[in-house]
């Protein structure tokens, strides 16, 4: 019953006497000494004080004897007058009973009472404790016009009288509007919606009617204030909203950033326990990616490299191999010469008639030994003689052994562009106006330690559909375009475009000439670039676009150059 | 290198020393001078013009060797100019002065040709030139005389074999020259040409008729230039061929040339190369044989 923290005080006198000492066997401290019974609020128990300060039960001191019109009392015989009410004349002892009352019926306190939510709540109003300035206010007593947070609200209401004031939480605390600053006897209760007003706009009834609001546009208090919490509230509602955003993003952005540095996460496996686990980042993936890129790259360095090292060693061998097969025909030789030398000095040793009859042996002998001087004569020796072996390195860092490395070049464009006047240009330094190629005309430039093959095909429209032909094994394509004659720039294009999207050509260096750039008013190679959509349309191969005439030859070395580095690794050594 | 350096010595070392103290010595042993002993020892009229003309060439008179590089000079004052020179005397050498005079006239008529040619080869085919037009459109209605000239620029002209919409484009290495000897073929050899015009849309060994005709004009002018056509003037009837006479071995070039090409049956048009060396080899064998007269059957009744 105590801790149902029912306040009705009629149950207390139901309560049996051994139930209390039951229950709260510390209340023997709130016995009368001398019935050893407890005190109770009402009736023969009740607590009263005698003049010499000590306290019996109602019941115990009627039954103490009289001595005239005093009492003496029980513990050290001080006499207490009493008047003609007798016993009922004495005073309670309140302070014994409030102390009985708190001991039997601990103050509930009201934040039991108040969800925590609740209490939250009013605690954010953040109003101070009217008792104590550093408490925060949570109930309103409606009785003593008081804030109080709950502990204070138990303390100054603890008496009986007290605790039946009616104590609401502030937020559901009764409004009534403040005084008029003017008028301090009567209550605010209208607004002024003068824009003069803004800064003052309360106003009591004689304010509005005769006072500085006079013939002022009003509105009640009430209406005005609930359009203003309207408006409050929408405006809070969208700064909710706002800040949903922000805390919106604000969470993405730490999930991305968790993203890149990577997290643990708990992972729920099937059988229901759950590990953590450490999930990579993107940071560490992107380092991951690098490491193995670079790994492979060195792994086929040295695939290449052993790749390149067999072909020099075979290289090497086939030719030791060859220099030592000659250097045995020459001892062969040696051993040949000298046994004919030996014979022929043995034959003239001999007599007349000998000699004469060995001369037919010794002309064959001679004979055999002229058409091998005749053959030794005839041998290539300076080619074998050369004790370098030339090395340099293809693009796809495969070594190329020799004095010159080969590539195959096919010439196309439009007819009139100029094909054939580049390639006799760049073969014997001589500009001649051509005539139409009919066919193709095959011609090899050297170009440092390049030997180019380069077939240069007519660009006669009917001719076009058999460049397909001449493809196969193409290491570089020369497109040359005609930069004067601005009406077939499209046409140049779309067979551009067609040769870009060969198959057979997808690996092959793209150099495109725009020629006759002494014309003047020729396109720009800007303006191919642009009108071609070069950098779109070549965006994964290698290639480059060269200005040049072939009139002066101006601008064909540096497309050569360009080719001859599309097939030499960079930083591959230059052959002499 | 040393090859080379030794060649060029060794052909100064002949032509400052060598020739000249030989020439002197053949002089003094036959009593004659080199071109009267060449109009004696050759009968055949190519060789001893050939030998004449490179006498004349190597001599070290200015004078004489205008007589072999010149195209405009008087024959009759340099003949008498040379017997005084090399003191010939007429009397007792009766056919030296007609011989070198028909040689030098040869000579000068083939050095007459080749400027004409050269000078028509490089004038470039002008679009604002009246003439260079009106020829344009001649050649479309001679070689397409049922079909008017739709427009001067356009697909049309594919059909007569050039490679563009504008015919000018592709005489750009032959100028007036490819024009020229191309109306020059229908012209004078209507019927052939005409031939020749339809065997070049064979459905199977077709070309295209005006580049490969240009194509052709470079070849005879390569032969022209290089002198390769010397024994074709120099043994023709004609004493004093001219541009004409040119032309009409390239109607002999085109025309053999198309009939080469089919008998050949080639696979594609990229063929074109390769057969046209061969047929060149084929033209300088002829030149070198005993009949270097390039005319072929249908020049015959016609000129």
């Amino acid at each position: 019953m105590a801790s149902g923290g029912s306040r009705d005080y009629k149950s207390l006198s139901v309560f049996t006497p051994l139930a209390p000492s039951q229950h709260q066997p510390d209340n023997t401290i709130l016995e009368c000494r001398v019935c050893n019974e407890v005190f109770r609020f009402q009736g023969d128990k009740v607590p009263r004080l005698l003049v010499c300060g000590h306290t019996c039960c109602h019941q115990c001191l009627t039954r103490l004897p009289l001595h005239g019109r005093a009492l003496l009392c029980p513990f050290d015989r001080q006499p207490t007058e009493i008047g003609d009410s007798g016993v009922w004349g004495l005073k309670k002892n309140f302070a014994l009973l409030e102390l009985l009352e708190k001991l039997q019926y601990p103050p509930l306190s009201p934040s039991r009472s108040l969800p925590d939510s609740v209490l939250a709540r009013e605690q954010s109003l953040s109003i101070t404790c009217d008792e104590n300035e550093l408490h925060t206010a949570i109930l309103f007593c409606t009785v003593c016009s008081t804030h109080l947070c709950v502990e204070c609200s138990e303390n100054t209401h603890s008496t009986r009288t007290l605790a039946r004031h009616k104590r609401v939480p502030i937020s559901e605390k009764p409004k009534e509007n403040p005084k008029c600053s003017y008028h301090p006897m009567h209550l605010v209760e209208f607004a002024c919606l003068e824009e003069e007003c803004k800064s003052s706009p309360l106003m009591c009834y004689i304010c509005k009617d005769y006072g500085r609001h006079m013939k002022h546009k009003h509105a009640l208090l009430e209406t005005e204030a609930e359009s203003v919490r309207t408006s409050i509230k929408s405006a809070v509602q969208h700064i909710r909203s706002f800040a949903e955003e922000v805390t919106d993003s604000a969470r993405k952005l730490s999930g991305v950033i968790q993203q890149i540095e990577g997290a643990m996460t708990v992972i729920q496996s099937s059988e229901g326990d759950a590990t953590p686990q450490q999930v990579t980042g993107t940071a560490e993936q992107a380092r991951l990616k690098i490491k193995t890129y670079f790994n492979e790259l060195r792994e086929n360095l040295s695939r290449q490299e052993i790749a390149a090292l067999a072909a020099v060693d075979t290289h090497i061998r086939e030719k030791l191999c060859s220099l030592r097969q000659q250097q045995e025909d020459m001892a062969i030789l040696m051993s040949q010469i000298s046994a004919v030398c030996h014979q022929c000095e043995n034959t003239l040793q001999q007599d007349d008639t000998k000699i004469l009859l060995a001369k037919p042996e010794v002309g064959n002998l001679l004979d055999t030994l002229q058409k091998q001087q005749q053959q030794f004569m005839g041998l290539p020796d300076q080619i074998a003689l050369e004790p370098t072996i030339p090395i340099t390195f293809t693009k796809d860092n495969r070594v190329h052994i020799g004095p010159k490395i080969e590539m195959r070049v096919v010439t196309l464009g439009l007819d009139g562009a100029g094909k054939t006047s580049i390639l006799f240009k760049l073969k014997q330094n001589e500009f001649i106006p051509t005539i139409p190629t009919i066919g193709f005309n095959v011609e090899t430039v050297e170009y440092k330690n390049f030997k180019f093959t380069i077939w240069d095909v007519g660009g006669q429209h009917k001719i076009r559909p058999l460049w397909k032909h001449y493809y196969f094994n193409t290491q570089a394509v020369i497109f040359v375009v005609d930069s004067s004659n601005r009406e077939r720039l499209d046409e140049a294009q779309g067979e551009l475009v067609k040769l870009v999207h060969e198959k057979e050509l997808k690996d092959a260096s793209l150099l495109i000439f725009a020629n006759k750039q002494d014309v003047d008013g020729c396109v720009t190679i800007e303006e191919i670039t642009d009108q071609f959509g070069l950098l779109k349309l070549c965006c994964n191969r290698s290639w480059h676009l060269q200005a040049c005439d072939g009139m002066s030859g101006h601008g064909l070395a540096d497309g050569l150059e360009w080719l001859s580095r599309q097939m030499v690794a960079a930083g591959a050594p230059e052959l002499a | 290198m040393l090859t080379d350096w030794l060649h060029e010595w060794w052909t100064k070392l002949y032509f400052v020393l060598l020739r000249p103290m030989l020439k002197w010595l053949l002089r003094h042993v036959t009593g004659k001078c080199e071109l009267l002993r060449i109009t004696y020892e050759e009968s055949d009229r190519v060789s001893r013009t050939k030998r004449i003309e490179s006498s004349l060439n190597y001599s070290s008179s200015v004078d004489v060797r205008r007589c072999a590089t010149d195209s405009d000079y008087d024959i009759s004052e340099s003949v008498s100019n040379l017997m005084k020179l090399k003191d010939v005397v007429p009397e007792v050498h009766t056919q030296f002065e007609p011989t070198l005079k028909d040689s030098l006239l040869r000579i000068r008529a083939y050095n007459k040709i080749l400027k004409e040619a050269e000078a028509l080869r490089t004038t470039k085919y002008d679009a604002e030139n009246k003439a260079h037009e009106k020829q344009l459109t001649e050649l479309w209605s001679l070689y397409k005389s049922d079909v008017p000239l739709p427009q001067r620029v356009g697909p049309h002209w594919q059909e007569l074999g050039f490679q563009g919409h504008d015919p000018k484009t592709d005489f750009r290495g032959m100028g007036m020259l490819g024009l020229q000897q191309l109306t020059f073929f229908a012209v004078n050899y209507p019927e052939s040409a005409v031939r020749v015009f339809s065997q070049s849309h064979h459905p199977q060994y077709g070309f295209s008729f005006a580049i490969v005709a240009i194509n052709i004009t470079g070849m005879g002018f390569e032969l022209l230039r290089k002198r390769k056509l010397r024994p074709h003037f120099y043994s023709s009837e004609k004493a004093e061929p001219d541009l004409t006479d040119f032309h009409h071995v390239y109607c002999y070039l085109l025309h053999d040339f198309t009939q080469f090409w089919l008998s050949e049956k080639p696979k594609d048009i990229m063929e074109f190369s390769r057969l046209h060396n061969k047929f060149l080899k084929q033209v300088k064998q002829k030149l070198k044989s005993d009949s270097p007269t390039l005319r072929a059957a249908f020049q015959e009744d016609s000129s």
